[in-house]
């Protein structure tokens, strides 16, 4: 890493997120429709752990004073700046934004579309794409990693799945403190097929010559997590394979749909108790989270918390603000 | 059929850093909205980074239970983790009480069986005992004893296992 610190310790559970995020320098949140009661508890919830100081609200002026008074939290007048409808939250948000200041992004009350109409022309990055970083007890012996894209990039061309690869390897690298990350492509199969297009995509990408990390496609998702599927199986014929194959440490689908189907039965294991997850929408000036109120409590507090942690460990993006306009 | 009924629960952790074990259990416990009753770190030395156990007690149904130890096993602090109701006649709890006058053999009668009862000392102050017994047979018995105005104070009141 070429930040100057010395690298973060390895991550070895989801959950760890909040004690590390803790024992940062706490950051300062932002929060576009921020005029509702269970969003500002979790707020201060992470404000109670220690990763978040100041919190900034945007919102309609009464129902945020009266979200503030029922919440019972301490926000400073001055931070709380009344806007009326979502396109002038939208816009006080992104002023915000640029007056600098703010490490994080947590969307409140306010349509996503909308405010990533307002926020999308900030981006720093060629592509920006949702992270989601997870353990799951019956996946990988409940080792850490990191998904894409479940949200986000619905266009997965070549030079969009290279985006995504690098946003996700910053990712792997600033808060699971892996140096040089485990990349598998996720196809249905490590074969070229011609029928399948996500094995020619998968074997394409692993072909780039990447220096920060070890990317191998296509594999089969058994293959990339399972050292026993590998055993079984045999290791597949791919550059990477050997280090990769059943040792992933970032698994990059093939399209929206397949990480959304992943990612919702990630979700469905925490539900149960046996899973953990936090996401991370990287490519923006601050990390930018997007609360879904079916999330979990405890995913929503981590995603804070991951997000904390890539504030304060990130690397330099590569763009200025109004420099990317293609998405 | 699931089981709703709220019961209370008791669960021994054995852990890693008791003061950060101890943050990430609340922590768990509280995002899955569940309240702890008691929570009591346990260990010789009293510094970080030492094995250790936590004690805790609480209400909810056995499904939300299940979902606790699930949960709490999953925290890289915790080691292992025992689970038990509180009426387990493997638990054992003492409290330390001062009362305002001697006790007689009937005032510690427990549900199921007679109180471990001890006249630790008796002054001015009034008649120290130490009690001990399961959880479900020293309750009744302390509630009972307040309840009568015998009690002057509960000095400590701890559950092991």
């Amino acid at each position: 890493m070429s930040h100057g610190q010395l690298p973060p310790e390895r991550l070895t559970r989801v959950t760890d997120l909040l004690e590390i995020a803790g024992r940062l320098s706490p950051s300062t949140a932002v929060l576009p429709g921020g005029h509702r009661v269970e969003d500002l508890r979790l707020v201060e919830s992470a404000r109670d752990h220690g990763f978040v100081d100041r919190i900034i609200l945007v919102g309609q002026k009464d129902r945020m004073a009266d979200a503030v008074k029922e919440a019972g939290i301490d926000v400073a007048v001055d931070d709380m700046i009344a806007a009326d409808g979502e396109e002038q939250i939208a816009a006080a948000t992104i002023k915000v934004l640029k007056a600098g200041g703010v490490d994080i992004v947590l969307k409140g009350d306010i349509s996503t579309p909308v405010m990533n109409r307002y926020i999308l022309p900030l981006a720093v990055r060629p592509t920006v794409s949702l992270a989601t970083l997870f353990d799951a007890a019956p996946i990988a012996d409940g080792r850490p990693m990191l998904l894409t894209d479940a949200g986000v990039t619905t266009v997965c061309d070549l030079k969009r799945m290279t985006d995504l690869v690098s946003n996700a390897v910053d990712v792997a690298q600033a808060v699971m403190g892996i140096e040089r990350p485990r990349v598998a492509i996720l196809s249905a199969n490590e074969k070229q097929i011609a029928s399948l297009p996500s094995t020619r995509m998968g074997l394409e990408l692993a072909s780039l010559g990447w220096q920060n990390a070890v990317v191998c496609g296509p594999l089969s998702f058994d293959l990339a997590t399972d050292p026993a599927s590998v055993a079984i199986k045999g290791m597949p014929d791919l550059p990477g394979a050997l280090e990769v194959a059943g040792k992933a440490d970032v698994l990059v689908c093939p399209g929206i749909d397949t990480a959304n189907v992943l990612y919702k039965m990630i979700a469905a294991l925490d539900k149960y108790g046996e899973a953990s997850l936090a996401s991370i929408t990287v490519g923006f000036p601050v990390p930018y989270v997007i609360l879904s109120r079916s999330d979990t409590l405890e995913t929503r507090l981590a995603s804070i918390a991951l997000c904390a942690i890539y504030a304060r460990r990130r690397p330099q993006d590569f763009l200025k603000p109004g420099e990317h306009a293609d998405d | 059929m699931i089981n709703q009924e709220m019961c209370r629960w008791v669960f021994r952790t054995h852990v890693l850093d008791r003061a950060g074990a101890l943050t990430s259990i609340a922590s768990a416990f509280s995002n899955e909205g569940v309240s702890i009753d008691t929570i009591v770190g346990h260990g010789i030395e009293q510094r970080a980074g030492v094995d250790g156990s936590v004690v805790l007690t609480f209400y909810c149904s056995e499904a939300n239970k299940d979902k606790m130890v699930r949960k709490v096993k999953r925290l890289s602090k915790v080691i292992r983790l025992e689970e038990h109701p509180y009426e387990s006649q493997s638990l054992r709890k003492s409290a330390l009480i001062r009362c305002n006058r001697q006790l007689k053999p009937r005032d510690v009668v427990g549900e199921t069986a007679f109180l471990t009862s001890e006249l630790v000392k008796s002054d001015a102050h009034g008649w120290t005992y130490l009690l001990a017994g399961s959880p479900s047979d020293l309750d009744p018995v302390l509630e009972s004893l307040e309840a009568a105005g015998i009690i002057k104070d509960v000095i400590y009141s701890v559950l092991s296992l």
